[in-house]
C-alpha cells in the first residue's frame, strides 16, 4: 500500500489540471460581458460552478482522462503473482478499486484546487448571486442549479459526489472486465467508445432518452434538469454501481453455471426487457397534454383496430402478446420433448394431462396482465401523470384484464391445438404469427377474427367490450372442442 | 380374462407395414420376452400397449377395458420407452419426485430406496444431462418400478448397463416377478431373454409368433 501511495501522490496531476484552469479563466473573462449586459454581479460560487458543471469540460476532458489513466493503471499493475497472493479476482478487483479511488481523490483535489484558485478574488457569498436568476441561453448552468439547490455550496458538494460516483462505477466495470477477459484492448476500445458515445448522446440524442445519456451523470446541472429531479441521476448510478459490486462479488464462481442460467433465462429476460422498454417509450413519448395514467395504458397497449393503425403499436402488440405465447410454447416443448412418455403414462388420458396444465396457463396469463398493468400505471404515476378516475374506468380495466385474458387464452390454445396437428410446436407458432395479418387495416373483416381483439385502441371507438368477450368466448369454446377431440384421437409421438 | 389382449391388430406407417391382423394375449404374473430384428416394430408394439399410438385396426384391451374408449393410458403400468424421458437440468431425485407428484402415491423415502435398488445413490447431485448412458438407464428403471406398478413394459431395459448392473437388474426383475408383477421386455441380447422369460414371442411376417 505504501508503495502505491507514493506512486499515486503525483504532481503530474498539476499538469493535467492546467487546461481546466485555463478553461476556468476563460469562463471568468467572459462573465464580465455577461455582468455588464444584464447588470448583475457574479460571486465566487458562480465562477466555480460554471466551470465545474461544464458538460464539454467533463465529457471531453475530465471523464475520458480519468478513464484512460485508470485503464493504464489497471493494465500496468496486473500481475499473476500478486493475483495468486490475493487469492481471488474479487479481492483483486477491490484492491484495484481502492488504488483507483486514491487516484480519483488526488485528481479531484487538484481539480477543485484549480477551480477554487481561478475563482479567487471575486465577491464572496454563501448565497446565490443574481446571475442565476437570468433565464437565457448560455446561462443554463447557474439558472438550473439555483432553481434546484438552496445554496451554491450544496450544488458544489453534490457535483463532486455525482462525478466521483460515476467515475467509480466505470472503474469497477473496467476492473471486472479486465479480471474476466484480461484484455487491455477491450478497455481501450471502451475508452474510445465512451468518448464517441458521449459526444453522440450529448449532441444527437433527444431529451427523452435521458437515462442513457452520459452527461446526465457527469454534470449535476444537466442531470437534474433532464430528469427534473435531484434524486434520479444519483440513484441510477448508484443502482448501476450496486449491480457491478454484486457481479464483482460473484466473479470467482464458476461461469459455466452462470452461462447456463443466462442461456436458460435469456428469452425471458429479453421478453421482459422489450415489454419494459415499450412501456417506457410510450410513457416518455406522450408528455404533452393533460393525460391521465389510464390514457397512457390505452396508448401503450393500443394495438390496432379497423380504423386505427400504427406500425409501432402493432409491433409492440405482437411482441408482448405473441412473445408470451412463444415463451409458453418453449416451456411446453421442453416438457413434451424431455419427459413426455413417463409423464403421460401416469395420467388416465391426454385430457387429464392437459387439465394438469390448465391452471398453469391461467395463472401465467393473469400474472402477465397484472404485471403489465401495474408496471405501466406505476411508471406513469412516477413520471407525474394524473391518477384521475375517468367515467369509463371499469370498461378500461375490464377490456385490459378480461378481454386480454380471453385473447391470450385463445392464442395459447391455438398453439397447442396446431402443434398437436402438425406435431411441431414451432410450426404452430409461425401459424399464429401468420394470423396477425388480420390485425392489419382492411384485413380485420369487421373484427370477426380473434386476433388482437384486446387492443386498447377499441376504447376510443364505439365497440362493446362485452361483445368482444362474447366473440372470444365463442372462439375459445370451438377451439376447446377441437382440441379435446384431437387429444383423444391422435397418436402421441415425439 | 387376460391381462393384456391384442385383438386383430394392424399397424403401418406410410406404406411400411409392421403388424397385420395379429392377435395375442399376455397373462398375469409372467415374464414375457419380445424379440425381432431392428425395425420390426417392438417399440411400436409397446407404444400401442401404452396407448400412445393407436392401431389402424383392431383393439387393445387391458384388464378387459379397451384403450381409447374410457381411458387412454392403462392404469398402474411402469414403462421404459426408447426415448429420453427426463428434465436435463434437474437431478435424478428431482426428476423422480416430479413424476411421482403426478399421482402423489409415494414418499421421498420410497424414491430414495428405489434409487439405491437400481444402483444409483440418491445423494448424487449431478444434473441428469451430465449422467452417463448407463446411469440414465438406471433412472429409467427406477421410475418404472418406484410406484410398485403392477405391470412393467420394458423396452431394452439392459441397454448401456455394465455386467454387474445387468446382473443386479436381472435379479431385481426376478424378485419383482416373484412378488406377482407382470413383465414384458424386449432385448437384442438372447441371454437376457433366455434367463428371465417364461414365454417368448418373435415378430415375423407382421405377426407375433410364440416360440417358447
Ligand atoms: N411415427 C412413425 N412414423 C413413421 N415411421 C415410424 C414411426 N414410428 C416407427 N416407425 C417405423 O416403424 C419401424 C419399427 O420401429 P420400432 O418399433 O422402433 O423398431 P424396433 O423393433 O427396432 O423397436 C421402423 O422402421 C420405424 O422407422
Ligand atoms: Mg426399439
Amino acid at each position: 500500500m505504501i508503495k502505491v501511495r507514493k506512486q499515486v501522490i503525483n504532481w503530474k496531476w498539476l499538469f493535467a489540471v492546467i487546461p481546466v484552469a485555463l478553461y476556468a479563466i476563460n469562463n471568468r473573462l467572459s462573465m464580465q460581458y455577461f455582468e455588464l449586459r444584464y447588470d448583475v454581479v457574479a460571486n465566487f460560487w458562480d465562477y466555480v460552478l460554471i466551470s465545474f458543471s461544464d458538460v464539454y469540460l467533463l465529457l471531453f476532458y475530465i471523464f475520458p482522462l480519468i478513464l484512460f489513466v485508470s485503464t493504464v493503471h489497471i493494465n500496468r499493475t496486473f500481475d499473476y503473482t500478486k493475483l495468486i497472493r490475493l487469492g481471488s479476482y474479487k479481492k483483486w478487483i477491490f484492491t484495484k478499486l481502492r488504488q483507483l479511488m486514491i487516484i480519483d481523490i488526488n485528481f479531484l483535489l487538484f481539480l477543485i484546487a484549480a477551480l477554487l484558485l481561478t475563482a479567487i478574488n471575486t465577491p464572496f457569498s454563501m448565497e446565490w448571486s443574481n446571475v442565476g436568476r437570468i433565464n437565457t441561453s448560455g446561462n443554463e448552468i447557474l439558472y438550473y442549479l439555483q432553481q434546484y439547490f438552496s445554496k451554491p455550496f450544496l450544488a458544489f458538494i453534490l457535483q463532486i459526489i455525482l462525478l466521483l460516483l460515476t467515475i467509480v462505477t466505470f472503474q469497477i466495470m473496467f476492473c471486472i472486465l479486465y479480471a474476466r477477459f484480461q484484455n487491455v484492448s477491450l478497455l481501450y476500445f471502451i475508452n474510445g467508445f465512451m468518448y464517441l458515445y458521449g459526444a453522440i448522446s450529448f449532441k444527437l440524442f433527444p431529451a427523452s432518452i435521458k437515462f442513457v445519456s452520459v452527461q446526465n451523470y457527469l454534470s449535476l446541472f444537466h442531470g437534474v434538469a433532464s430528469f427534473d429531479s435531484i434524486f434520479i441521476p444519483f440513484s441510477v448510478m448508484f443502482v448501476a454501481l450496486m449491480i457491478l459490486v454484486f457481479i464483482a462479488n460473484k466473479i470467482d464462481q464458476n461461469y459455466k453455471q452462470l452461462k447456463n442460467l443466462i442461456k436458460r433465462y435469456s428469452p425471458l429476460f429479453l421478453y421482459g426487457f422489450l415489454c419494459f422498454m415499450g412501456i417506457l417509450f410510450n410513457v416518455s413519448n406522450n408528455t404533452e397534454g393533460e393525460l391521465s395514467v389510464w390514457d397512457i395504458l390505452i396508448v401503450t397497449f393500443s394495438g390496432t383496430t379497423n380504423e386505427m393503425f400504427s406500425l409501432v403499436s402493432f409491433v409492440y402488440h405482437v411482441v408482448v402478446f405473441m412473445g408470451f405465447v412463444y415463451l409458453f410454447q418453449l416451456l411446453l416443448h421442453k416438457y413434451l420433448s424431455e419427459m413426455s412418455y413417463y409423464m403421460l403414462i401416469r395420467y388416465k388420458s391426454m385430457y387429464r394431462w392437459f387439465l394438469s396444465w390448465f391452471p398453469k396457463i391461467i395463472i401465467g396469463i393473469w400474472l402477465l396482465l397484472l404485471t403489465l398493468f401495474s408496471v405501466t400505471i406505476f411508471i406513469a404515476v412516477l413520471i407525474g401523470y394524473e391518477l384521475t378516475v375517468p367515467q369509463n374506468l371499469f370498461k378500461i380495466i375490464y377490456h385490459f384484464m378480461i378481454n386480454g385474458f380471453l385473447q391470450l387464452l385463445f392464442y395459447v390454445l391455438f398453439v397447442i391445438t396446431v402443434s398437436l396437428f402438425t406435431k411441431d410446436v414451432f410450426k404452430s407458432f409461425i401459424t399464429l404469427l401468420a394470423l396477425t395479418v388480420f390485425m392489419l387495416p382492411d384485413f380485420s373483416l369487421y373484427n370477426s377474427i380473434p386476433v388482437g381483439l384486446n387492443s386498447m385502441a377499441y376504447m376510443l371507438e364505439k365497440t362493446s367490450v362485452f361483445l368482444t368477450s362474447a366473440k372470444l368466448f365463442g372462439y375459445i369454446l370451438i377451439e376447446t372442442i377441437i382440441l379435446l377431440f384431437l387429444l383423444n384421437k391422435r397418436d402421441y409421438e415425439i | 380374462m387376460s391381462l393384456i389382449e391384442l385383438r386383430n391388430i394392424s399397424k403401418s406407417y406410410k406404406g411400411l407395414t409392421l403388424f397385420e391382423n395379429t392377435s395375442v394375449s399376455f397373462e398375469k404374473e409372467k415374464i414375457y420376452g419380445i424379440i425381432g430384428h431392428n425395425g420390426s416394430g417392438k417399440s411400436v408394439l409397446f407404444k400401442m400397449i401404452c396407448g400412445f399410438v393407436f392401431p389402424d385396426h383392431g383393439g387393445i384391451f387391458v384388464n378387459g377395458e379397451e384403450l381409447g374408449k374410457n381411458r387412454r393410458f392403462p392404469e398402474n403400468f411402469g414403462i421404459i420407452i426408447d426415448k429420453p424421458g427426463y428434465l436435463g437440468d434437474k437431478t435424478g431425485f428431482e426428476n423422480l419426485r416430479y413424476l411421482a407428484d403426478i399421482q402423489n402415491k409415494i414418499s421421498d423415502e420410497k424414491i430414495k430406496e428405489t434409487l439405491e435398488k437400481v444402483g444409483l445413490h440418491y445423494t448424487i447431485k449431478q444434473k441428469v444431462k451430465d449422467y452417463s448412458l448407463g446411469m440414465k438407464q438406471k433412472l429409467a428403471i427406477a421410475q418404472a418400478i418406484m410406484e410398485d406398478q403392477e405391470v412393467l413394459l420394458l423396452d431394452e431395459p439392459f441397454n448401456a448397463l455394465d455386467v454387474d448392473s445387468v446382473e443386479n437388474i436381472r435379479g431385481l426383475l426376478k424378485s419383482l416377478n416373484n412378488e406377482g408383477k407382470t413383465i414384458l421386455l424386449t432385448s437384442h441380447n438372447n441371454e437376457d431373454i433366455e434367463v428371465l422369460c417364461d414365454h417368448v414371442f418373435r415378430i415375423r411376417n407382421y405377426k407375433l409368433e410364440q416360440i417358447k
